[in-house]
């Protein structure tokens, strides 16, 4: 306890000194609401200071955000949600949005990438911060309240807030030591690649948000362990499913929603303001500008692939997507071949009749609900409360998905096969069971194979969709460089590739097999 | 061996001094059928017999009470009119067809009581398709050695040796290791026979075994039968080949409209046919 309380200490000295020398914005510890903050931190070079009124234009916020609260208030004539914020600058940039509401302290990052665009002046609306729980989860909300009531006194969020807001280049920011106490986890919801609260940068974890819940954790005499929602939604269902104790991703306090989730007070204020086009002759400067710093295709490939080791996120998720697409596959065509069996047990002798219904019941259920629903369903329902690592999830939720259709492919080869072959197999006092596995299943599989490795082939791109459970697979790989670059074409790309590229592999592999059984035969 | 009851006095396949297909060279087809009359031969004690079988599908009656006996060393041509019933009927003889009504027994058990283990019936009964039904994924030896060695009869040195046995006697010893898509339609009938054989089967059951061939394979196909009728074996034949029927069976019955029409050795049944629709028949094959 002691070494705790004199780690903060030092902390909270050498922020003292920090905000002291660079004489950074102050945040408001209460309302926000008599900060008049102008966009101080962008417009050094040519720009005149723009102002800009969102009454009857077209702005972007990110979804979730609380930005997007505001943005209802604000009489624009359309509020464009995008799920990344990145997404939503990028369409400003390409002149698609008059301006885009974001976190203050979000801003510096876009204002270096896109030379287009300044801040406009004013502090739109001031936003405090909460953590969620659960709606009847009191205890636990005053626990974290009364954590947060002893972050904030000791203004460790105003610490952290200044470490991640990049405003002096080279300025190492101050962070927070965790204890890290042995105890049980309490499992924290997050926004993974939300910088700045939630990222990682060069195999450091970095992020406000995951800052402050080392220290709530701290005070409740827990360890963290995080849980990683796909989106806004996803993290509010993560709270509500229990897989998580608490949601803390930006979620804004005033908020009186319906959610089922209880809101703690909030453990930081954060301003809001307009990122938008600078005036026309500075756009135009800038246009040039950024023309002229427009990187060459090398530079591009070096900043998305190797530059921190991007590279790795797609290698990553390459084989996550290879070992999801492989389990799933075994596990697919096992209980797709012993469905198939049931059926065609019943169709031919009649025998079964209950597997049959239940095999038929499978069928139809899997087939008839979309895979990404599945997914959803066997993480957030089926595997609730349990703590399991998400490939094994996508693999067991890809499997059952799989099977459904494996089976219907082996049953239509299974009945494709000459009636003949199962009569010489009965009346040489061969059993049904025997019958099936030596003689007419072999030759069922080689007649459906082109069939199966069809199924595979889907099955491997319809991994794609694991990004939903919070899942690094190859997409979602591809989607933490662009969230990273601010660029979509190059990730892109890559990633369409190398699915292309393991199909291609994969069929191959197939056709190779199909050639090898059928000279067993001719 | 698991307490499978004792062949009485297998056809040995094996023993065929005599026999002109033994050699591996295939049977001469310009050799005209040369049947050996077999009327001669004693039948032997009853194996199948056949109580008022009736079979339907549905509404449409295919047998409608078939009574008749077959003894040890029979061999029996079963013909008449397509659609009379006489591939049903010999289908029901191994249960591939479940009669929905009389009873068969079998060598003096009752086959078509429910319990009975159905599979123990087939392995004794042989039998023989118009389309082969070789299994398409083995080779032939494979095929030959499949359920001897499954069923646990022969280990699989004892059934391969079987299977080469066999295929020398149908003269085919040197395609043992070819697929039957590699085999003419003649060959493969000669395989699908010796396959039954290596069950050591009591009687051996032909559907039309020669209906799907090209003439001239047929008397290939029809040399081996003659081969078994002469080493002794058990046999019903549902056939076209009235050469056969005439010359190789000792008893021919005339099936039609379900029923058992004519039923006498093959000389009076084709010399001397009481049943007007036979005449009709045979009149018109003839």
């Amino acid at each position: 306890m002691k070494i705790k309380i004199a780690r903060l200490t030092a902390l909270l000295l050498s922020a003292a000194a920090l905000s002291c020398c660079f004489s950074l914005p102050v945040f408001a510890e209460e309302t926000g609401a008599e900060t008049k903050i102008t966009a101080e931190s962008s417009e050094e070079s040519s720009s005149a200071p723009v102002s800009f009124d969102p009454e009857g234009k077209k702005i972007g916020v990110t979804k979730g955000s609380a930005a997007a609260e505001t943005a209802g208030s604000l009489k624009a004539s359309e509020v464009k949600e995008y799920d990344k914020t990145s997404d939503a600058v990028f369409s400003l940039n390409r002149g698609k949005l008059a301006g885009v509401l974001l976190d203050k302290h979000m801003t510096p990052v876009f204002l270096e990438k896109y030379k287009k665009l300044t801040v406009a002046e004013g502090t739109v609306s001031s936003q405090q911060f909460s953590a969620a729980v659960k709606e009847d989860n009191t205890e636990l909300l005053s626990e974290i309240n009364r954590a947060i009531g002893d972050i904030r006194k000791q203004g460790i969020s105003e610490q952290l807030l200044e470490t991640y807001l990049p405003a002096k280049e080279g300025e190492e920011g101050k962070h927070y030591t965790p204890v890290l106490q042995k105890g049980e986890a309490l499992v924290v919801a997050v926004l993974p690649d939300n910088s700045p609260y939630y990222y990682h940068q060069e195999d450091t974890d970095l992020g406000l948000d995951r800052e402050i819940a080392y220290a709530i954790a701290d005070r409740l005499g827990k360890t963290v362990r995080f849980e990683e929602a796909a989106s806004a939604d996803e993290l509010k269902k993560a709270v509500q499913s229990g897989k998580a104790d608490i949601a803390l991703a930006g979620l804004e306090t005033s908020k009186e929603a319906k959610d089922g989730l209880a809101y703690t007070q909030p453990y930081l204020t954060v301003e809001q303001v307009f990122l938008v086009p600078k005036t026309a002759a500075a756009s135009a400067a800038a246009a040039v500008e950024e023309e002229n710093a427009m990187p060459d295709f090398l530079q591009r490939l070096y900043d998305n692939f190797v530059k921190d080791d991007r590279w790795m996120y797609l290698t990553k998720g390459l084989w996550n997507t290879l070992k999801i697409t492989f389990f799933a596959m075994l596990i697919g065509l096992a209980l797709g071949f012993l469905l198939a069996i049931i059926r065609v047990a019943y169709d031919k002798n009649g025998s079964v009749p209950v597997l049959n219904l239940i095999a038929k019941l499978y069928i139809t259920i899997i087939r008839g609900t979309p895979a990404m629903v599945q997914l959803l369903i066997i993480y957030y329902v089926i595997f609730a409360s349990v703590n399991i690592d998400k490939v094994v999830v996508a693999v067991i939720a890809f499997g059952l998905n799989s099977a459904a259709y494996v089976s219907e492919v082996v049953r239509s080869g299974i009945m494709s096969i000459d009636p003949g072959q199962f009569e010489a197999g009965k009346s040489l006092g061969l059993s049904f069971p025997t019958t099936m596995t030596k003689v007419i299943l072999p030759q069922a599989f080689k007649n459906v194979l082109p069939a199966l490795g069809n199924e595979f082939i889907s099955l491997l791109k319809e991994t794609s969709i694991s990004g939903y459970i919070g899942l690094m697979d190859l997409t979602r790989g591809g989607d933490i460089i662009r969230s990273v670059t601010y660029e979509a074409f190059l990730p892109l790309i890559a990633v369409a590739l190398i699915y292309l590229f393991i199909v291609v592999l994969l069929s191959a592999g197939v056709s190779a097999l199909e050639k090898r059984l059928k000279k067993n035969e001719r | 061996m698991k307490g499978k009851k004792k062949k009485t006095a297998p056809v040995s396949i094996s023993k065929q001094p005599d026999t002109p297909a033994a050699d591996t060279a295939p049977v001469a087809l310009s050799k005209p059928e040369v049947p050996a009359a077999k009327t001669d031969r004693q039948p032997g004690e009853v194996l199948i017999r056949v109580e008022n079988l009736v079979k339907a599908f549905g509404d449409n009656t295919v047998l409608n009470g078939i009574t008749m006996e077959i003894h040890k060393g029979e061999v029996i041509s079963v013909i008449g009119p397509s659609g009379c019933g006489k591939s049903t009927f010999i289908r029901s003889l191994n249960l591939l067809e479940e009669p929905t009504g009389g009873r068969i027994l079998f060598d003096g058990e009752d086959i078509t009581e429910r319990g009975t283990d159905q599979r123990r019936v087939r392995e004794r009964i042989g039998m023989v398709f118009q389309q082969f039904n070789l299994f398409q994924n083995m080779t032939v030896k494979k095929n030959i050695m499949l359920a001897p060695v499954h069923l646990k009869l022969m280990t699989k040195a004892e059934a391969e040796k079987k299977a080469m046995e066999l295929l020398q006697r149908v003269g085919l010893a040197d395609k043992a290791d070819m697929y039957p898509s590699q085999l003419s339609g003649g060959q493969k009938q000669r395989v699908a026979i010796a396959r039954s054989l290596a069950m050591n089967p009591e009687v051996m059951l032909f559907d039309e075994p020669t209906s799907a061939l090209d003439p001239e394979m047929v008397n290939e196909v029809l040399n081996i039968m003659n081969q078994l009728a002469e080493a002794g074996m058990t046999m019903v034949v549902v056939t076209h080949e009235m050469g056969f029927a005439k010359g190789v069976s000792s008893r021919v019955i005339f099936i039609d409209g379900g029923k058992i029409q004519e039923d006498a050795p093959p000389e009076e049944f084709f010399a001397n046919p009481r049943n007007e629709r036979l005449r009709d028949f045979l009149s018109s094959v003839l």
